[in-house]
């Protein structure tokens, strides 16, 4: 007599895995910063909003295999956290487009500061003969 | 600072060329001058009021993290005759020009 064969379900996929995998992405961005800075590359960090991007489609299927409440509120807030990497690379740092007077071709405004020993700078300085370089930086934060 | 050890790192390249380098910040005089020590082959010039960075209009509005402005950052070639040949502004805060760039530019709008 034959045995009855009971319907055979597939093992649930896992829960965190993908979730992890996801997490570690938005890991790995920092890291890359901390590279970058440690070798003196200074670059635009596109690839942080990009690795979150990937991150947070890592937690989605996660969430979408298997749903959960810890992890839907997880991927809530990484997908924050990952519009705000965007808006921080795409607007909070970009600098505006020269358009002051000092254009290529043109001569440089006339304008007086001090050096560190305490003698005058001024825009003669930049017309006495010898080629120059001025570099504007951010100073001392 | 990263950008400044680089350029003193290369002053060598720069005096073989006969070129001068001038970092400007809005820093006053008395962190401009640890800058100075920093660095000592670049000419370090300090703008606290911005008279420079105003002449040029190279401020960032609100720019500065503990209120105010700062410069943008800004590179600008200048012959001997206080002619701009080549200038620089990066897209982001975060880029910067690396000196073997710099070096290039200067061979090719400065020296040619």
């Amino acid at each position: 007599m034959e045995q009855p064969t009971l319907p055979v379900e597939s093992p649930k996929p896992r829960a965190w895995p993908m979730f992890l995998l996801g997490f570690l992405l938005f890991l790995v961005g920092p890291a890359i910063s901390a590279a970058l800075i440690f070798a003196e590359k200074l670059i635009t960090p596109w690839y942080l909003p990009a690795l979150a991007t990937l991150g947070v489609l890592c937690m989605a299927f996660s969430v979408w295999q298997r749903p959960g409440i810890l992890r839907t509120i997880g991927l809530v807030l990484f997908l924050a956290l990952c519009g705000f990497e965007w808006f921080f690379v795409a607007h909070a740092i970009r600098t505006p487009e020269y358009t002051g007077p000092a254009q290529a071709g043109k001569k440089l405004p006339a304008f007086t500061a001090a050096k560190t020993d305490g003698t005058v700078f001024s825009s003669s300085d930049l017309a006495a003969g010898t080629p120059s370089i001025a570099l504007f930086f951010r100073g001392h934060w | 600072m990263i950008e400044l050890g680089q350029l003193e790192r290369s002053h060598a390249e720069f005096e073989r060329r006969g070129v001068k380098v001038y970092v400007i910040s809005n820093d006053d005089l008395a962190d401009s001058k640890k800058t100075q020590e920093k660095f000592p082959h670049l000419v370090v010039i300090a703008d606290p009021d911005m008279a420079i960075a105003n002449a040029l209009q190279v401020v960032q509005k609100g720019a500065n993290p503990h209120g105010g402005d700062a410069n943008a950052p800004t590179t600008f070639l200048v012959d001997g005759s206080g002619i701009v040949r080549w200038l620089f502004r990066p897209s982001t805060v975060f880029e910067r020009l690396a000196p073997d760039r710099l070096l290039a530019a200067v061979d090719e709008n400065l020296l040619k």
